[in-house]
């Protein structure tokens, strides 16, 4: 056993270090057309048949291959959306000419990410999308995330127009903690603010070659956190697509938009990739862009209790207490019947009979502003981005590799948050070879200048007029609605005249002391009373991987991994309890995988196994098996059962922040527990108990880990000569140990009397003074499900028209009273599409259109919760090729309609956008 | 049953321009906006009080002075809370004020003053919200007198509305229909007019010349005291509520009498004689002499400051400071406030009290006769103290004091003026 173990490190090590000496005499070159249109293909593999020696054709569909073989060759050219081709070479001085026959791609794709190992898509074992570069070019979607969104049974929720949010199977929301974006082998989650910054930070979109989708569980593969899904994201390597590639899209949006007069949307990239040698190729990109951001511009009063809450009737002049959902600053709330006006008639006893006639409780919320007018509505968004690759053998290569991003945007979490001058990088080296990698890789986070919007404009009006005080906001308010109601004013025009006086030397939105004001209070450290919020969080992680199964073919295919993670929290006190220290969470995990072919290949078996274990939280063990079965040609059914599961992220361990409301949102480790003493000063639930005034003590057991249990049976195939692809699923999830935030609360001087009085307890709960809210992660006891089917259909018409069609459903079950699952996902979803890539004169015209519709939702959310109404969209582009010139001109749309709609509650409202592109060798 | 490919391509024609056509005539729900609150009208009239006032003719006395004062626009804005006890027509005539040419020749500040202490502006209270509790509810009008300092609130003269199984009343004037409601507000119809005081007591009090005593008990009680624990700084103090029982110069001759002739029978008892009937001649003559001597007397060494004081104090009634629990002069008690006479005496406290808490007070009696159904005044009022004169009675055993002059109101109390002096001891 210990030989043969030393032999296969033999093996590896031989691998790795060998440099296979190339004996070149010989140099075989030609060019690849399409024998359609004509124009030429680059990017095609074209290798020498029996050998690992190839190339793939440059940008000008040249190809040039070096080999000591003596003729005569064959050569293998491939291209997906082409027939294979064998070409024998007789004479290496000979010039190819080639044409390709194009064909059509449906069910013919590869994909790698269901088992980490390349295999036919229709032969995966769980349900998995795919989008290619060619997909993404004849999309109408001005970015590549928002292709994601159009995908089967793929929920999108925007926050802003740069930073959407893909989920699949549910628990939707401006960063998913289920699921799992990983670009080019990294997770791309920022490790502070723990949402993926893949649509501000990641690839530009003309180094895409393909999106893989997996919806449901990935752990057993891919670590902790992809429950309900993964998105894998790869780039374009180097040697395959080579040359200067650029793509110019200038549009116009927000036509007809309530909050933002219409504006111009750019978006410029470009991508260089040279093959210097067939050893050594780079490539360098960059993407900008740059618009006036959506807006969140839900103007509805909103009754906040806690992080939870519901829109209410109401606006800004006929509820003193308004709480705008996309209003900053009105968070800040008193009671002025019981702070000022009781107090003033103890003073003026000849007034207390007429001050008791008052309502019992006066709550009444300071002037807030607009979103608009807190948060720099220009959105920029900058990406570079570059890769080196040397072969050290045929199937060897060390690559470098380097993302960093910039911009503007905005990011929903437990409040609207500015993300200014935002900058993520993510670098990695790596050694891959043909059966193993080796990779390394960090993701540097600086939240730059990035503010709480609620924070900072609750602490701006608290510099332009505290608020407390015998000179202070609501000090003035009262008097003066005691004088208005002394002068016979209703209580909303008391209320309204008390405001405006109160509000006297409240600076204008946008005047130079507002700006002076917000930029003083924006740029301050939350931990220091401002609204910045300082995170330079760090993730370093090394992994590995080695498929086995040259040497185990015989029994089976054999796949082990391991990976180490460290996550370094560093926000200085503004985000994390780390105000004495950075902390460290360190996660490790190993996972094996065992596939084997049965009954002539009709049937295949794929087990996976992974172990993770996180400082925090006991090691977790998950599995994967899954079956394929193949029916007939073209035709499988799939079976799985796998395990899935999370650690609580990095805030929801270590969290410790002031939220909108006043309420705590701190972390599950028992540090927080032991420091806000909730073993000597009990927490209660707030519940219905609560609010009757019998209030009752809850104990919070320690966090553990989320698992879900997931079934799956699929079907994938080919029907009607090929031209029908079919994708059918269904699955059913049990959620143990399910994380949600519980809201519970403690009297701030441990006096059980502020919960026990029904007529005061709601009063008390938002009155810091008394008591303070904490909304703790927690694990819910009772087992809570989920299961969904989706249906898809995808025709291929003749002349290169497809017609496409898929309908979804997600469902919830068993969600305890009071807790917050945040599910929001659409109970059905309807997707239609109809796409040509190519027809007419040389083929060059093509569209495509895009339908979607979703059922309304109610959506939960840290920051607001509410109905999010049911809304569609269309979206459309046409397209005209140049295939002298290489170049694509096409006239788009996103949201065609412009029928504004949102996808989040308290989220950005979404217009269309109206663009035209010029793109020039776009892959 | 076969197509053929025209008529394939019929249908797809056909459904394409369909699912088309259902694209562009679906619409997305608007983006919903805030929606504000419609406040539920406080009553269900849609009519203002200021528009009842113009258009009926009952009122047209009160709208001749709201208007030669301005105050019926505001009385009908819809957007203002008032509750108004407010004199018909009939009221004006009891109260003396019988046409509109009386209206319209009376001083504009008095006209005012009808107008505007008849209001209480910003809140709707109907009779339901009228405490049946002692003494009464007291609440701001429509007269501004001032600014609570330091504030820009204004200061408003104070009305004292109140409610029993008898009647309603704003300070001591019954309503006779009660709780008419319109949009902005209620109105409360009153038997006459509930006049605004305009002074202080001290003032009334020391310019009443039958209370020439109770000025020289008062200054005698003072000496010694400084600020408010003086009666004269308590009687000059604007921002308070007072019930004074003020007994008559008589009422202090009857008192200063017989404290004389007991004192001249006492001394011979101190000596070990037995008064004859020269003695009694004597201190009938003594007697007569004190009170021939005046008010004078009071600041004499036949009386010491502390029986003074202690007499003044048990001629204000008061109550718990809510806050500090000691007895203040804080209650404006009007006569239709003290509870009709019955089998269980109804005590008030004094600031007898501030110095000795657990003393049972002033009893009161009061008789009411109904006027109307549920309307009904006090006739007659009665208080009685604790002392008996000469010593010795029981407690409250001796002749109660008669109110020979009721609810005469001052703009920081109400006083009365008693026939007899009452002693806390």
């Amino acid at each position: 056993m210990i030989k043969s173990f030393k032999f296969h490190i033999f093996l590896i090590a031989a691998n790795i270090f060998s440099m296979v000496a190339f004996a070149q005499n010989a140099t075989i070159s030609g060019v690849i057309k399409n024998s359609a249109s004509g124009e030429i293909v680059p990017a095609v593999s074209v290798t020498i048949k029996g050998t690992g020696v190839g190339t793939y054709t440059n940008d000008k569909g040249d190809f040039k291959l070096s080999t000591n073989q003596s003729g005569p060759l064959t050569l293998i050219i491939s291209s997906i959306g082409y027939l294979l081709q064998e070409v024998t070479v007789k004479n290496s001085s000979e010039f190819l000419n080639v044409e390709l026959v194009p064909t059509s791609t449906l069910g013919q794709e590869v994909v790698v990410s269901a088992t980490r190992t390349p295999s036919r898509i229709l032969e995966s074992p769980v349900t998995i999308e795919r989008i290619s570069a060619a997909n993404i070019r004849n999309s109408a979607a001005v970015s590549y995330y928002d292709i994601v969104g159009k995908l089967k049974g793929v929920d999108v929720v925007s926050s802003s127009l740069t930073f959407s949010t893909p989920s699949t199977r549910g628990f939707n929301g401006s960063g998913n903690l289920r699921f799992n974006q990983i670009v080019d082998g990294m997770d791309n989650q920022a490790p502070g603010l723990n949402f993926s910054v893949g649509s501000v930070i990641g690839l530009t979109e003309l180094d895409v070659e393909s999106v893989e989708l997996l919806p449901g569980a990935s752990s057993a593969l891919y670590g902790p956190g992809g429950q309900n899904g993964a998105l894998i994201i790869n780039s374009k390597d180097p040697f395959k697509y080579q040359g200067l590639s650029f793509q110019i899209k200038t549009g116009i949006m927000h036509i007809d938009d309530r909050s933002t007069k219409a504006s111009p949307y750019y978006n410029w990239s470009l991508r260089w990739a040279k093959k210097v040698s067939e050893k050594f190729a780079f490539k360098v990109g960059g993407e900008l862009i740059q618009a006036k951001d959506w807006v969140g511009d839900d103007y509805r009063n909103y009754d906040r209790l806690g992080t939870t809450g519901s829109p209410i009737p109401g606006t800004r002049d006929t509820d003193p207490n308004y709480d705008g959902i996309n209003v900053y600053g009105d968070e800040t709330t008193i009671d002025i019947k019981s702070n000022v006006l009781n107090p003033l008639a103890q003073l003026a006893p000849f007034y207390a009979p007429y001050v008791n006639a008052l309502p019992a409780s006066i709550r009444v919320s300071r002037t807030g502003y607009l979103e608009k007018e807190v948060v720099n509505p220009n959105t920029v968004n900058f990406k570079l981005s570059g890769a080196v690759s040397y072969k050290l053998s045929p199937r060897l290569s060390l690559n470098a590799e380097g993302y960093w991003g910039t911009g503007n945007t905005v990011y929903t979490g437990s409040d609207r948050y500015s993300l200014l001058n935002l900058k993520v990088g993510q670098y990695k080296v790596e050694l891959v070879h043909a059966n193993w990698f080796l990779r390394a890789y960090t993701t540097q986070e600086n939240a730059g200048e990035t503010f709480n919007s609620t924070v900072t404009a609750r602490l701006f009006n608290e510099q332009w007029k505290p608020s407390g005080g015998t000179t202070g906001w609501y000090y003035q308010y009262s008097l003066a609605f005691l004088s208005a109601k002394l002068a016979g004013q209703s209580d909303i025009a008391a209320h309204n005249a008390a405001r405006a006086i109160a509000d006297v030397g409240r600076p204008a939105a946008g005047s130079d002391q507002f700006r002076q004001i917000l930029d003083r209070v924006r740029s301050k450290p939350i931990s220091q009373g401002g609204g910045l919020f300082f995170d330079k969080t760090n993730l370093y992680n090394v992994e590995g991987q080695y498929d086995l199964s040259s040497y185990t073919s015989q029994f089976a295919e054999i796949l082990i991994g391991a990976n180490y993670k460290r996550y370094v929290l560093n926000s200085e006190g503004t985000l994390f309890a780390d105000s004495s220290g950075k902390i460290g969470i360190n996660e490790y995990g190993a996972y094996l995988q065992a596939s084997k072919r049965f009954i002539n290949n009709k049937l295949r078996i794929i087990a996976s196994a992974r172990y993770d274990k996180n400082e925090n939280f006991d090691g977790r063990f998950t599995p994967r098996i899954s079956a394929v079965i193949t029916v007939a040609e073209d035709n499988n059914v799939r079976l799985t059962y796998q395990q899935a599961y999370r650690f609580g992220s990095t805030q929801q361990q270590y969290i410790n922040l002031r939220v909108g409301g006043g309420t705590a949102l701190i972390g599950g480790v028992n540090s927080f527990r032991d420091f806000y003493k909730f073993g000597s000063n009990p927490v209660y639930g707030i519940d219905d108990n609560l609010f009757a005034g019998n209030p009752q003590v809850k104990t919070l057991p320690k966090f553990k880990a989320e698992t879900v249990n997931s079934f799956e049976v699929g079907y994938k195939g080919l029907l009607i000569d090929k031209k029908l692809l079919v994708d059918l699923y269904g699955f059913y999830g049990i959620y143990k140990d399910f994380i949600a935030r519980t809201l519970v609360t403690q009297s701030v001087n441990g006096n059980i009397n502020v919960f026990t009085d029904p007529a005061t307890v709601k009063a008390n709960l938002n009155d810091p003074a008394k008591t303070t809210t904490y909304s703790v992660p927690t694990n819910v006891k009772a087992n809570v499900n989920t299961y969904g089917f989706g249906i898809g259909l995808n025709y291929s018409l003749p002349l290169n028209f497809a017609v496409g069609v898929n309908v979804t459903s997600d469902h919830l079950d068993n969600v305890p009273a009071g807790f917050i699952a945040a599910f929001n996902a659409p109970e059905y979803r309807v997707g239609a599409s109809f796409s040509n890539s190519g027809f007419g004169y040389q083929k060059r015209v093509g569209f495509n259109f895009t339908y979607r519709w979703q059922d309304d939702v109610n959506y939960q959310g840290d920051f607001a919760n509410g109905l999010v109404p049911a809304y569609h969209t269309l979206d459309g582009q046409v397209s005209y090729k140049f295939p002298a010139q290489n170049v694509l001109l096409k006239l788009g749309a996103t949201n065609l309609l412009n029928q504004y709609y949102r996808n989040g509650f308290g989220n950005a409202t979404i217009g269309g956008i109206y663009y035209v592109s010029i793109g020039y060798n776009i892959f | 049953m076969s197509l053929s490919i025209y008529q394939n391509k019929k249908i797809f024609r056909l459904s394409a321009a369909a699912v088309f056509l259902f694209i562009l005539a679906s619409c997305n729900k608007d983006i919903p906006n805030a929606t504000p609150i419609n406040y539920k009208p406080l009553n269900t009239s849609s009519i203002s009080i200021g528009s009842i006032i113009n258009s009926d003719s009952n009122y047209s006395f009160f709208k001749a002075a709201a208007t030669r004062v301005g105050a019926l626009a505001g009385l009908s804005d819809s957007s203002k809370v008032f509750t108004v006890f407010l004199p018909d027509n009939n009221a004006f005539i009891t109260s003396g004020i019988t046409s509109k040419a009386v209206i319209a020749a009376l001083p504009i500040t008095t006209i005012g003053g009808i107008v505007n202490y008849a209001i209480i502006p910003g809140e709707q209270f109907t009779s339901a919200e009228v405490p049946t509790t002692f003494p009464n509810i007291q609440l701001p009008t429509a007269i501004t007198i001032g600014f609570l300092p330091g504030t820009p609130v204004p200061l408003k003269l104070s009305t004292f509305p109140s409610k029993r199984a008898t009647g309603f009343w704003d300070n001591n004037i019954p309503v006779t229909m009660p709780d008419l409601k319109f949009q902005n507000g209620v109105v409360h119809i009153v038997a006459g007019i509930v006049a605004p005081p305009s002074k202080l007591l001290r003032d009334t009090l020391y310019n009443n010349a039958n209370l020439t005593y109770f000025k020289a008990a008062v200054q005698r009680a003072d000496s010694g005291q400084t600020g408010l624990k003086r009666f004269d700084s308590l009687l000059n103090y604007a921002v308070t509520n007072m019930t004074v029982l003020a007994p008559n110069d008589a009422a202090f001759q009857t008192l200063i009498f017989g404290l004389a002739f007991q004192g001249y029978l006492d001394f011979l008892k101190s000596l070990g004689l037995v008064p004859n009937a020269t003695d009694s001649a004597n201190a009938f003559a003594t007697a007569t002499g004190a009170v021939a001597a005046g008010p004078v007397f009071l600041s004499t060494n036949n009386i010491t400051t502390a029986q003074v004081r202690g007499i003044i104090a048990y001629h204000f009634l008061a109550s718990p400071n809510p806050v500090t629990t000691a007895y203040e002069p804080n209650i404006r008690v009007f006569s239709v406030n003290f509870p009709a006479t019955s089998a269980t005496p109804f005590f008030v406290k004094t600031l007898v009290n501030s110095s000795f808490a657990p003393h049972p007070g002033i009893k009161a009696d009061a008789t009411f006769t109904t006027i109307a159904p549920n309307i009904s005044i006090v006739t007659d009022l009665k208080f009685t103290g604790l002392g008996t004169f000469p010593p010795g009675g029981a407690p409250y055993s001796g002749a109660p004091a008669t109110a020979v002059s009721k609810d005469n109101h001052a703009v920081n109390g109400v006083f009365y003026i008693i026939d007899k002096v009452l002693l806390p001891q």
